[in-house]
């Protein structure tokens, strides 16, 4: 049961809350670290928040019945709350692509986002306002690995959404990230403190750290890394070894990255962002279909996992949403390969405090997840657009 | 349906090319009749299953168009109309300036044709021709048609199916993340650009060859056709220009049905698959507008290149007409446009020739190489944009069969 301190917030806290930012806003620096020092502790419900990436449609998942994610539609949503009508805003300058919708889940705005590397068609994208992340761990002492994005490989601009640029947040509230990425730099640098290489080798893997370091601008400030990531790569590295060949791939890594997350490092707030489905793109339907099973079998793992572990049975609630919806384009032989005008969505939300087995049956925003997932946690969106779905919580 | 409509008025029907019949049936005018053509042919561009008699109709086209070249390129003075000369190679050649599409192109003079005896046929015997010669166009379209077709599969398809395989394999290997075997899909892939690139070097002045041989073997002549390749300089270079940019429009008519619901994504959603179906169709017709034109004037101009590249090839060095097939050779001979042996030269202009001649060819071949990576380009991307999971690798509009077939499998 969720405990009965964590109430969610109704908009008037938001409001006192988002005032309360406003004001802190225009207050010394000096003050600014004193209060972050006098964070209480975070003792709320865990949330996991699923991306049911990379964007995929009602059809296939919570509208037939002959769906692709049996579990999702026949025995996680009946125990929650399900969204069938959830959209991405119909506007000028909003996308419905994985890298707006991942943004858009986690500062709950439609703002207009544009590869800062000027990448064509890159998503290295950099949030404006403050993540769920860096509110979450603004409002409460909460270590950073505690704050978990869990990122694949195909789509590595995800990682770097892990804070905003906004000056009262920003790297020093950031999430951790999970992902080969992640595991790729740790193997190095551990190998070479370790003086695992000499010479010539040793100059090249060096090189290679520093580029993949460089990626990470942003980060440069900031402590690479934390004991608890540290034990947590150690252990990843002695079962699953340093070549990155035997551990799973594609969104199974994922849901294994996540797995081991909850077992070790417990995060307050973790968000999975799988994408097999997105492999449609090349044209095969059934990489879709196949993706929508494997992020289905994931959310199950998950699920499965938060039921039997102490830290989160009975006190964890999980956020599944896509980034993205998929085209229904009757005119090509594979109507979803792409997901340029897909604004249809859904959400299903399940956990202690959420009511279950109801549907509701009105259009809702993707951008009211970030303030709904504020509210389950109890700390305040100031910047968020969207509202808190208030059906959530009965 | 054409009929006796395109004949050309004016050219003397050839049983008795002195003494020129005249038709039973009054002509339709040329225009008209050109139109009714291309109309054909457009509709017919519609079906793959129909786009093979387009392929037909246009090798003889091209046939037409090779002999007709060398012509009027002839060392005679003798004023004799072609298509009383050409009767005498074979009964497929079109007499008319268009090849027919069903009715034979010489429909009255083979009813009327004398009999054995050289006596003139009887009544019922030319009812019992009637059948042969109304469908002798169509029989003709066709056989030709396949005979097209499959040198050109047969030539084209380790690229083509090689993309099939390697798109399907990378991108599965990709999808379940086989890291150690992501070099078969990528090295597959590079592996058929290479093998496209080199077919469509070859394949254009085989499709001449064809033509002018209505030998299927003749397209299997790999030394004569890659001499005259050789020889044709920088037109091959040219020619896989103009083909690259004529499938600019080719990309953009297969891509296009993707855009079809982005302005209003929920219009169709709940369509019924016959209304989807209609307009697709209408689509896939109205596409032949410009694929039907576009595939005729594409070969038309390699006629005419295959047909310069074969003179130019004569006059360098002779002999090569004795590996020709024979109505190439009997119909060269005939016209007088065997040159003589060369005047030899001296070792070191040979040379300075030699060289600057070779240079040329070998940039040639190397701008067309990449000239033909355009159209490679342009597949892919297509099938990015909108994905054709067979059709897509496997008949490209231009080269194979002119149809787009964008139709989904699953509407029919």
């Amino acid at each position: 049961m969720i405990p009965k301190r964590i109430v969610p917030l109704d908009r008037r806290t938001f409001l006192k809350g988002s005032a309360a930012l406003g004001l802190s806003s225009i207050t010394p620096v000096a003050s600014q670290a004193e209060n972050v020092d006098r964070r209480p502790s975070y003792k709320g419900p865990n949330v996991i928040l699923v991306r049911f990436g990379g964007g995929v449609r009602r059809q296939e998942t919570i509208a037939s019945d002959e769906t692709h994610s049996p579990f999702l539609k026949k025995v996680f949503a009946p125990q929650g709350v399900l969204f069938p009508r959830m959209e991405i805003a119909d506007a000028p300058g909003v996308e419905t692509n994985h890298g707006h919708g991942t943004l858009y889940l986690l500062t709950g705005r439609y703002d207009k986002y544009e590869d800062v590397s000027g990448k064509f068609l890159g998503s290295r994208f950099e949030a404006q306002v403050p993540t769920l992340f860096e509110a979450l761990r603004k409002q409460y002492d909460l270590p950073p690995h505690r704050a978990i994005i869990v990122n694949g490989e195909d789509r590595t601009d995800e990682e770097f959404y892990a804070f905003s640029n906004h000056h009262l947040f920003g790297v020093h509230f950031r999430s951790t990230v999970l992902s080969l990425y992640r595991y790729k730099l740790h193997v190095l640098r551990s190998d070479l403190a370790q003086g695992r290489y000499s010479g010539e080798e040793a100059i090249q893997k060096r090189d290679q750290l520093r580029k993949l370091e460089a990626v990470d601008h942003r980060a440069r400030d900031a402590e690479p890394t934390t004991p608890e990531l540290d034990a947590f790569w150690e252990s990843w590295t002695s079962y699953f070894g340093r070549t990155g060949l035997v551990n799973p791939r594609g969104d199974r890594l994922l849901a294994e990255l996540g797995v081991w997350a909850m077992r070790t490092l417990q995060p307050a707030l973790m968000m999975v962002n799988f994408n097999d489905p997105d492999y449609v793109h090349w044209g095969i339907a059934s990489h879709y279909t196949r993706g929508i099973s494997i992020v289905d079998s994931a959310l199950r793992r998950l699920w499965e996992e938060a039921e039997r572990l102490p830290a989160y049975r009975g006190n964890t609630v999980f956020v599944v949403v896509p980034d993205c919806g998929r085209d229904t384009n009757p005119f090509v032989a594979v109507p979803f390969q792409h997901h340029f005008n897909a604004h249809h969505i859904f959400a299903a939300i399940a956990g202690p405090g959420i009511d279950r087995g109801r549907i509701v049956d009105r259009t809702v925003q993707q951008a009211d997840v970030a303030a709904t997932i504020a509210a389950i946690m109890g700390f305040p969106m100031p910047f968020a657009d969207g509202g808190s779905l208030e059906e959530a919580f009965g | 349906m054409s009929t006796v409509m395109d004949q050309s008025p004016g050219i003397p029907l050839a049983t008795n090319a002195s003494q020129p019949r005249k038709p039973l049936i009054r002509p339709i005018p040329r225009k008209l009749s050109f139109l009714l053509t291309v109309s054909i042919g457009i509709l017919l561009s519609a079906s793959p299953w129909t786009a093979i008699l387009v392929v037909g109709w246009t090798f003889r086209l091209m046939r037409r168009r090779i002999f007709f070249g060398w012509w009027n390129e002839r060392n005679s003075d003798e004023h004799v109309p072609l298509d009383a000369q050409s009767v005498r190679f074979d009964d497929q050649f079109p007499v008319a300036t268009l090849p027919r599409w069903v009715v034979s192109e010489r429909v009255i003079e083979s009813l009327g044709r004398r009999t054995p005896d050289d006596s003139p046929p009887t009544r019922l015997r030319r009812i019992a021709r009637l059948p042969r010669e109304l469908t002798g166009a169509l029989r003709s379209n066709l056989r030709w048609g396949i005979m097209a077709f499959l040198c050109t599969l047969i030539l084209t398809y380790p690229a083509c199916v090689l993309w099939l395989g390697s798109w399907y394999d990378g991108w599965n290997n990709s999808f379940t993340k086989g890291y150690e075997n992501a070099f078969v899909g990528l090295q597959a892939g590079l592996f058929a650009h290479l093998l496209f690139v080199l077919a469509m070097l070859y394949v254009p002045m085989a499709w001449g060859h064809l033509a002018a041989s209505g030998q299927i073997r003749s397209v299997f002549q790999f030394g004569i056709l890659a001499r005259l390749i050789w020889s044709s300089g920088w037109s091959v270079s040219v020619y896989a220009l103009i083909f690259s940019m004529a499938t600019l429009p080719v990309l953009a008519l297969r891509s296009a049905p993707f855009a079809f619901v982005l302005g209003d994504p929920d219009a169709w959603a709940d369509a019924e698959p016959e209304e989807v179906l209609r307009v697709l169709s209408q689509y896939q017709l109205a596409a032949g507008i410009y694929l039907f034109p576009a595939f005729v004037l594409l070969h038309l101009l390699i006629a005419r290149i295959y047909r310069s590249a074969l003179r130019k090839s004569l006059k360098q060095n002779p002999r090569l007409i004795h590996r020709l097939p024979h109505s190439i050779r009997a119909t060269l001979f005939e016209y007088r446009l065997i040159p003589e042996d060369p005047p030899r030269r001296g070792p070191a202009l040979r040379m300075v020739r030699w060289s600057a001649r070779s240079t040329s060819s070998l940039f040639a071949l190397l701008t067309a190489s990449i000239l033909w990576f355009i159209v490679i380009g342009q597949i892919y991307v297509g099938q990015f944009l909108n994905y054709l999971p067979w059709a897509g690798w496997l008949n490209q509009p231009l080269i194979h069969l002119p149809c787009l077939q964008v139709i989904p499998r699953s509407l029919g």
